[in-house]
């Protein structure tokens, strides 16, 4: 097994456009080799490829491009920018979800300006996020659109999103009754 | 003095099993706060042209994770989007349990313009948390409003100037100063600054306890009412059971019996050593709530509770009446309203079994033990 094969993960998104994951070069300095997991880093934030490469192997996998059919190109390309810049955070143990979701809804520096994208980009990304089962980046998206409806008025909402008022007249007059112990008074 | 190992198995069987049933807990519990429900489910129909605009594009999983970061008052606005938006927010578990459990809460935090400031994540976790956040070997029975922490004690409480609603408007949450109260001496009070990370209860803790007279303007008005505290009794649930913790009769009645006696000077020298230090613990501990995991643990070596469980043993092998006592004051002992038809079936338990136990009385035993290391391995 040669460390060129290890080192390299190819993603191919669904407008068959190839992408080299495992692009940060290995160190071999004296002693010093990095180990395989760690330029594997970058595309093990993903619990799908990491699960796939767990079960394919080194040599089921080889040089072949792994599939991603539901991701395009720049997408991809993004939600990869993300997982570089993220490679070296902790994962997180699949059991522990409910201690790891921050009770902030703080959203890190760096992930504010990476989420700075137009309306469908972002959507993209958290579908991608879903898709590849990169959970801390799901997060941070679903933070980031709750922060687009925060402080909204209905009608501001509808706006944001596009959205049809379905609502008779009475019923959005019902509707306003009932939300009225939240308002602020 | 009475022990709980002494008790008959099928009696301590029963104590048990009181725990089991939520709904006693819930409604006939008498430790829960009169809280109104809120929450009406959704009967309309709604039709499948109803949308929600290019939050189509999510599958209902996201859609819900998206909803969970949003506070009550932005859900309350996306209620009002379209029905589709409603019909979605009225299918998210930790709206539904809120509503359904803290109503008080929501509209306390409501009241005092917090509503905004606390995911629904956020207190779903915080009702999913017993420990008290400074001291996290404790039942918090309260929530902090402010921070949505919980502190174990109101004795001690952080007053948040709920009056002063200009200033929070203008600074935002994190700027709002904080006034450090205690409830026995309600005019004197601590102003902190808010910082500009927001409000933060373990924060706060690791500022050395002070009480200095108030200087600055506001806090005096509101440390005048004790009903202003920041506080609301917030349950912790666990599975399907709501625990809003229980308070320890036994330990009340340690403190009211020696009360006097341990401001005399006499005091050291009334008991053995080991009697000494369990009144003292006791007494410390009487006005601390429990879960009922912990309560069940507690009573099982604390002082009063045993001398309640030795009354009852008197009690309950005598007459009919003697039982009713017997179940009144193990009803106070556990802190759970039983229902009649409760008393009625552990009577008629008692009675059979009365006449059962002059055969199989090691048998009784056996049962016991095999309870109690069920209990063990529950602690």
């Amino acid at each position: 097994m040669s460390d060129a094969k290890l080192q390299k993960i190819l993603l191919q998104s669904n407008d068959g456009v190839t992408i080299d994951v495992g692009k940060s070069p290995p160190l071999d300095i004296g002693f010093w080799r990095t180990p395989p997991s760690l330029y594997r880093a970058v595309a093990e934030r993903s619990v799908l490829i990491r699960n796939m490469l767990e079960d394919l192997g080194d040599e089921g996998i080889g040089n072949q491009a792994i599939p991603i059919p539901n991701v395009n190109e720049a997408v991809l390309k993004k939600v990869i920018e993300w997982c570089d810049h993220h490679r070296n955070d902790p994962v997180q143990p699949a059991d522990e979800e409910a201690d790891t979701r921050k009770k902030t809804t703080d959203i890190e520096e760096w992930d504010q300006k990476f989420m700075q994208v137009d309306q469908e980009m972002l959507f993209e990304v958290i579908l991608a996020a879903n898709y590849l089962d990169i959970k801390p980046l799901l997060d941070v998206g679903c933070k980031t659109v709750a922060n687009m409806i925060k402080g909204k008025s209905p009608e501001e909402i509808r706006k944001t999103f596009n959205i049809t008022n379905d609502f008779t007249p009475e019923e959005e007059e019902h509707i306003r009754r009932e939300n009225e112990w939240a308002e602020d008074r | 003095m009475a022990s709980l190992e002494e008790l008959p198995a099928e009696l301590f069987a029963w104590l048990t099993e009181s725990y089991k049933v939520p709904e006693m807990a819930r409604h006939g519990g008498r430790n829960s706060p009169d809280e109104r429900p809120r929450y009406e489910p959704l009967h309309h129909h709604y039709p499948g042209q109803s949308s929600l605009g290019q939050l189509d594009l999510f599958p209902a999983e996201i859609l819900s994770q998206i909803f969970e970061h949003l506070d009550f008052l932005s859900l309350g606005h996306m209620c009002a989007v379209s029905r589709r938006a409603r019909s979605v927010v009225d299918c998210l578990l930790s709206y539904r349990e809120l509503l359904e459990h803290v109503p008080r809460t929501l509209t306390r935090l409501a009241e005092t313009g917090l509503l905004q400031c606390h995911s629904v994540l956020q207190l779903r976790q915080t009702l999913h948390t017993s420990r008290c956040a400074s001291c996290l070997d404790q039942f918090g029975e309260y929530l902090f409003l402010p921070t949505c922490e919980r502190p174990w004690t109101a004795s001690r409480v952080y007053v948040w100037p709920v009056v002063v609603r200009k200033e929070r408007e203008k600074a935002g949450i994190g700027q709002i100063p904080i006034c450090v109260a205690s409830r026995y001496s309600q005019h004197d009070a601590v102003l902190y600054p808010g910082s500009a990370s927001g409000p933060s209860w373990t924060g706060l803790m690791q500022i050395p306890f002070e009480i200095r007279s108030a200087t600055t303007h506001g806090s005096k008005s509101l440390c005048e009412r004790t009903d202003r505290l920041p506080i609301v009794r917030f349950p912790y649930i666990t599975g399907l059971s709501v625990d809003y913790g229980h308070p320890c009769r036994g330990c009340g009645r340690v403190l009211t019996t020696h009360l006097d006696n341990i401001f005399s000077t006499e005091w050291p020298r009334m008991y053995p050593s080991e009697t000494n230090h369990r009144v003292s613990i006791s007494i410390k501990d009487a006005g601390r709530r429990r879960t009922s995991t912990e309560h069940m643990a507690h009573i099982r070596h604390c002082l009063g509770s045993r001398g309640i469980l030795e009354e009852v043993k008197d009690c309950s092998n005598m007459t009919e009446r003697g039982k009713r006592r017997a179940a009144e004051l193990l009803t106070e002992l556990v802190d759970i309203a039983l229902q009649p038809s409760w008393n009625h079936d552990y009577d008629k338990k008692r009675g059979k079994d009365d006449q059962d136990s002059q055969d199989q009385g090691s048998e009784g035993q056996d049962n016991y033990e095999g309870l109690e290391s069920d209990t063990q391995t529950d602690d």
